[in-house]
């Protein structure tokens, strides 16, 4: 038998030494029997140690690894039981691997009711646990355990800093015991086991990192892309009001236009001065937030006057964008959120409406306590709007994105309005979330603490 | 010439399966024979391994063997290893195994002993 032909290292051939060695024995003088069968043992001894050294770092997981590392030791030892447990990375509990011979139940309860902890082979100097079959009246749980499964060493698996886990073997088959040389080989073994398993745990967590810098860079390429755009949306952005409001100015200066011309021009201009005043603010707000400083306070207050007087107002100024202006709102305890602030993420998220439902939205506002949680109150806007693709929703409140890119041009905007909104509310220590049905309308919710003392006014009614 | 592990069907004779078992036996092997064998104990069948094309067993073969030998001692089923090359005789000899597993001399035995039990 030649290793020609195979790709991997040549492995001694192992038992054919071991099978001229017998061959010696049965031919040769019955005394010097002993010495060559002790040579045999030896040689099969180191070359099952070769085998795992050649063939462990091969293990792709932990129970291939755990497979490897116990036929091995159950052929080198000549035991049909063997088990591995590994420390949990979490809690350091043992955790079976494989076993062969041994119950998984059985597995189970030694992992947990034997008490090998770490530090237990710390203590021990992690010397194997040895159990003897003799022995009249088993003591510890662990001894109990072992003699119930027919298991006489317990070994512990060595890592570089602390112990990894560790190796149950069975009786042997031939009778004898685990005696000094068969543990010095047993703990050879197992250091390469160790070497083993920190080397997957090694490699596991350099996939777990290569995957989350991976991810990073994904959003990192993303944000610069976005960037991009935001410089090119805020050009236009600007530039249109600007443009309109340099038009009607130059405009009014003609003294032949007429007093009504000249009001009409003048209001054109005042409402382009609010829309850019309103985007620097937005972006101010976000350029805060991402500084975190955000000021937002969460006072206790009456939700309920303030979204009543909020309605109002904006029912008032219902236009060509927004259809109708309703709202429901029902008995509310008194809130902790910042009024200024509250108001402001109304507005994003009606303006949201009306700039993504050119014919006219039909906005509702609804406040209600949360019927699952008395701790929250409900604040709902419900838009009979195009609605959002359910793949846009996991992004949704991300700073820079609209519902649809190709909408970004078509409708305007800086894709700010979400984001803001969500770092607004949740300044306040509350939450937002969406619900959308494409085609029949969004509804955001978003949910306030209640303050701990409740109202005992309510305020002015819508 | 290092010939590759290999398992084949044998023959199947009343309940009792046989797999034929060549090439080398070690920690490419061993895993593969174990399953193989895990699943003909699920099927509550017994099994005869024949072994003489076996050309180098390691001690990760030997694992194997026992680890199978103790689950079909277990599911109340019987193995027989069959025609031991010298390689295999040899380390179960040296390791005196043979007083836990079941060896016959050939294939055939073991499908007539099987049918005996």
């Amino acid at each position: 038998m030649s290793a020609a032909g195979d790709p991997r290292p040549a492995v001694p051939p192992a038992h054919d030494a071991v099978a001229d060695t017998l061959r010696l024995v049965s031919q040769g003088a019955p005394r010097l029997e002993p010495a060559l069968r002790l040579a045999a043992l030896r040689e099969h001894t180191l070359l099952s140690l070769s085998e795992l050294i050649q063939n462990l770092s091969g293990a792709a997981d932990a129970f291939q690894l755990a497979d490897l590392a116990l036929f091995n030791l159950m052929g080198q030892f000549g035991t049909s039981r063997a088990a591995l447990w590994l420390y949990s990375g979490s809690d350091g509990s043992p955790v079976p691997i494989r076993a062969h011979g041994i119950g998984a139940s059985m597995a189970r309860a030694i992992g947990l009711g034997g008490a090998l902890r770490p530090e237990e082979w710390t203590a021990r100097e992690l010397q194997p646990f040895l159990v003897h079959e003799a022995s009249p009246a088993p003591e510890s749980a662990i001894e109990l355990l072992a003699h119930g499964a027919g298991i006489a060493a317990l070994a512990p698996v060595p890592g570089r800093a602390a112990v990894l886990g560790f190796v149950a073997l069975g009786r042997r088959i031939d009778g004898s015991p685990y005696g000094e040389t068969e543990v010095r080989s047993l703990q050879a073994a197992l250091a390469v086991v160790g070497v083993a398993v920190e080397n997957l745990n090694l490699l596991s967590r350099l996939a777990d990192n290569n995957r989350r810098l991976r991810r990073a860079n994904d959003d990192l390429l993303e944000a610069d892309r976005l960037k991009s755009e935001i410089v090119s949306n805020v050009n236009h952005e600007l530039r249109t009001p600007l443009t309109i409001m340099i038009a009607n100015l130059e405009l009014m200066q003609d003294p032949g236009i007429t007093a009504d011309l000249r009001q009409h021009m003048a209001r054109v201009v005042l409402d382009h001065t609010f829309k850019l005043n309103g985007l620097v603010q937005n972006l101010l707000t976000v350029s805060d937030a991402s500084r975190n400083a955000l000021e937002v306070s969460a006072e206790p207050g009456d939700l309920r006057a303030l979204l009543a007087s909020y309605c109002a107002e904006r029912h008032a100024g219902a236009n060509a964008h927004l259809r109708e202006f309703a709202w429901q709102l029902g008995e509310l305890p008194r809130a902790r959120f910042d009024a200024k602030r509250l108001v402001q993420v109304l507005e994003a998220l009606v303006d949201n409406a009306m700039k993504f439902t050119p014919e006219g939205a039909r906005v509702e506002l609804r406040a209600r306590p949360d019927p699952q949680d008395p701790a929250w109150v409900f604040v709902e806007l419900v838009d009979d709007g195009p609605g959002i693709a359910p793949e846009r929703m996991a992004r949704l409140f991300e700073a820079f994105r609209q519902g649809d890119g190709s909408m970004t041009r078509e409708v305007g905007g800086l894709g700010l309005g979400l984001a803001l909104s969500r770092q607004l509310v949740e300044a306040m220590g509350g939450r937002i979330d969406a619900d959308s049905t494409p085609g029949k309308g969004t509804t955001f919710r978003i949910a306030l603490p209640v303050a701990l003392e409740r109202a005992t006014e309510t305020g002015a009614a819508a | 010439m290092a010939e590759p592990f290999t398992m084949h069907p044998g023959p199947s004779r009343d309940g009792i399966t046989s797999i034929r078992v060549a090439g080398r036996l070690d920690s490419t092997g061993a895993p593969l024979l174990a399953q193989r064998c895990a699943a003909v104990a699920a099927a509550g069948s017994d099994l005869v391994l024949e072994l003489s094309g076996v050309t180098f067993i390691a001690s990760s073969g030997v694992g194997a063997l026992l680890a199978t030998a103790e689950r079909f001692r277990e599911s109340g089923r019987t193995l027989a290893l069959a025609a031991l090359p010298p390689p295999v005789d040899a380390v179960i000899r040296l390791l005196n195994l043979d007083r836990f597993l079941d060896i016959v001399d050939s294939e055939e035995r073991g499908l007539q002993r099987g049918r005996a039990a």
